[in-house]
């Protein structure tokens, strides 16, 4: 006969002496199944009511492709702004004192708070034709101060004007504003973390301004700026409120594909919304699964922090 | 003369960190620059290293004057306290990026480079570590990849800021101790900055005591220690008993009713107010009173645990604490236990004239 010892204790043994295991893991499976899971596999579920084939003809018209394009590829070229600014303000911010600096570090979370419609809003009208930098865009406010009348003339103004509104640009704009503070929160904490020896010891074995920013700096922030990049485009994809303003919802021309979902429901087309949200899910989970491999092994490399 | 630091004056704020110091390191010396926390080692480290800039004063390198150079030009190898490892770089990555960062021109291959961080890894003992991260390593062994880094770019001279002192009591002393090895195999002109006394003194062929910014002795380790140019480089090289003395005519003091005959330089000051610093092992103690043990006191404490007996005394006439060590051979003669009335005297002591030090107090 052997000793045995019950289940839980068992399990109490393995897991350490920590208290609340079951309880807190039993909160927080139902909070995320209330929260995440549950909403998802009902989008599933009334989604493969479509079988594979109603589903991919859903979404194989060239509007949703095109909606689709639109919405990753300028998800992405926005992640990437926000990464090279972010970066640079992050610097700017951790490194140097400057009057002012206080106000700035507040201003960046801004974003996160302020309504994205607000935002749209502001951004549209900013960058309307007779907004304060469409103005500049535009040469022929500019320029001339009225709009050329001569047809020879109209062709130089349009080819020298830079439409920002009702242009994929302008989501890029929205984009970049809202996925502002990911990047500069993620990576200034890790740069004030970076101790000003390691900068000296390089500097000491030689390596000029350039060596010690690219090969010691960016380095160790690898880690941070995925997370941030990453945290940034998963946001840019799931933006709606800022965008349809700035982006007037041109077909085959700037629809996003949260806006496409909003337009298939006014039309009564809830499956084709579904299948939206559900390619959608997919896409996105897919690619945050990536970036997050990506940043285990840039974590790995850099190694524990200390 | 590797290095030559002439009339230094750092100020951060209204704080004088170096207060015009100079000094000379020659060729091939392991110098040790000792003193407590803010007395202004570390800046003079940094500003030889071109870390810091000096607000006046000179430094030459080999003869050639460096005031105004780059850390990047100056060719001296620098190993900070809390190691300063490339996180993300394996050791070998950490060891050879000094060469990879050389202009074209003057980089070694890789290979080469490689072979040369790995005879270094040798030296350092820690030849089969070449592909651990800095994390997968102990305090230890990373001050040592810090030590080959630096070495790898043959520095012309070596500083190191405290490099034991982020280190368990044990590692250091091994530490250290292989670090004066590792010296005379290499021999290049080193710097290490130390608060540890005890450090300065086993290690370093020459060692500068430090006070408040300024130089207070510059000596060789026994030098400073028994002759101690100053209360202050006395009180910090161990621990000390601080008598009051009066002057006795014109050659002597008096503790007591026991004469000491300082070494005055000059005439014996006016004052009367004498300190006589002793050493607790430089206090004899004897059951009866005889030429030399003339001060009564009584036995308080005998703490015979350790490699000396500490006996701690009260004297009978001021009722002043003392300090003493004695051997145990020393301690089997005497038998002293709490509570005996014995005589003591001094085998070696310094005189100062307490009006002329403003610089220390006087508690202990």
């Amino acid at each position: 006969m052997s000793t045995s010892i019950p289940i839980h204790r068992r399990w109490r043994s393995r897991l350490g002496i920590l208290p609340g295991f079951g309880l807190s893991l039993g909160i927080t499976v139902t909070w995320l199944s209330v929260l995440v899971l549950i909403p998802l596999a009902a989008l599933f579920i009334h989604a493969s009511g479509l079988g594979l084939s109603g589903l991919w003809a859903k979404l194989s018209t060239p509007r949703v492709i095109h909606a689709f394009q639109v919405t990753f590829g300028v998800s992405l070229v926005a992640a990437v702004v926000n990464l090279v600014f972010g970066l640079l303000t992050a610097w700017v911010l951790v490194r140097y004192r400057f009057p002012g600096r206080r106000f700035f570090d507040a201003i960046v979370d801004l974003p996160f708070a302020l309504p994205t419609a607000v935002a749209g809003i502001s951004l549209t009208a900013l960058f309307a034709p007779n907004g304060w930098i469409g103005g500049w865009l535009d040469p022929s406010g500019l320029v001339l101060g009225v709009r050329p009348t001569d047809q020879a003339l109209w062709q130089w103004y349009d080819y020298l004007r830079f439409e920002v509104n009702y242009t994929q640009f302008g989501i890029g704009v929205a984009l970049t504003f809202i996925g502002l503070p990911f990047v500069i929160r993620t990576v200034q904490p890790v740069l004030e973390e970076i101790s000003k020896d390691t900068e000296e010891a390089a500097a000491c074995l030689g390596a000029n301004r350039w060596q010690i920013i690219f090969r010691v700096i960016l380095p160790e922030l690898l880690p941070a700026i995925i997370t941030g990049f990453a945290l940034a485009f998963a946001r840019a994809i799931g933006e709606y409120g800022s965008v349809v303003f700035i982006s007037g919802s041109k077909y085959l021309q700037t629809e996003i594909v949260p806006h496409l979902i909003i337009i298939k429901l006014e039309e009564y087309d809830y499956q084709g919304a579904t299948a939206l949200g559900a390619a959608m899910l997919v896409v996105s989970f897919i690619m945050l699964l990536t970036v997050n491999f990506l940043q285990r092994w840039a974590e790995r490399r850099a190694g524990d922090r200390p | 003369m590797s290095i030559i630091v002439s009339h230094l004056t750092k100020r951060f704020g209204s704080f004088a960190a170096l207060d015009d110091v100079s000094l000379e390191i020659p060729d091939g010396e392991l110098v040790a620059l000792l003193g407590p926390s803010g007395s202004g080692k570390t800046t003079l480290l940094r500003i030889i290293a071109g870390l810091e800039i000096p607000d006046t004063g000179r430094v030459e390198l080999h003869g050639v004057d460096a005031t105004n150079d780059t850390p990047q030009h100056r060719k001296v190898g620098f190993v900070f306290q809390h190691y300063a490892l490339f996180r993300h770089m394996s050791v070998l990555e950490n060891v050879t990026f000094g060469l990879s960062v050389k202009p074209k021109h003057e980089r070694p291959s890789k290979e080469a480079a490689e072979a040369k961080a790995r005879d270094l890894l040798k030296l350092v003992q820690l030849d089969g570590f070449a592909h651990r991260l800095p994390n997968q390593l102990s305090g230890g062994q990373r001050q040592r990849v810090a030590l080959a880094r630096a070495l790898a770019v043959e520095p012309k001279v070596l500083l190191l800021d405290e490099p034991f002192g982020a280190l368990d009591a044990q590692v250091r002393k091994e530490l250290r101790r292989w670090l004066r090895r590792l010296h005379d195999e290499v021999h290049v002109t080193s710097v290490f900055v130390t608060h540890d006394q005890e450090e300065a003194l086993e290690v370093a062929d020459r060692v500068v005591v430090f006070n408040k910014g300024r130089i207070e002795q510059t000596g060789a380790p026994h030098q400073v220690y028994h002759h101690p140019a100053t209360p202050f480089v006395h009180r910090f090289l161990g621990s000390v008993n601080v008598f009051n003395g009066r002057v006795a005519g014109t050659k002597h003091a008096k503790v007591g009713d026991l004469v000491v005959t300082p070494s005055w330089d000059h005439t014996p000051p006016k004052t009367d107010d004498l300190a006589v610093f002793v050493r607790p092992h430089d206090v004899e103690i004897e059951r009866r009173r005889d030429p030399i043990c003339l001060i009564p006191a009584k036995v308080i404490e005998v703490a015979a645990a350790g490699p000396t007996v500490r006996v701690e005394l009260e004297r009978s006439d001021d009722k002043h604490r003392v300090e003493a060590e004695l051997s145990h051979d020393r301690q089997n003669d005497l038998a002293l236990r709490a509570g005996d009335e014995v005589y003591i005297g001094f085998s070696r002591y310094e005189v100062y004239d307490r009006s002329q030090e403003t610089v220390i107090d006087y508690q202990i």
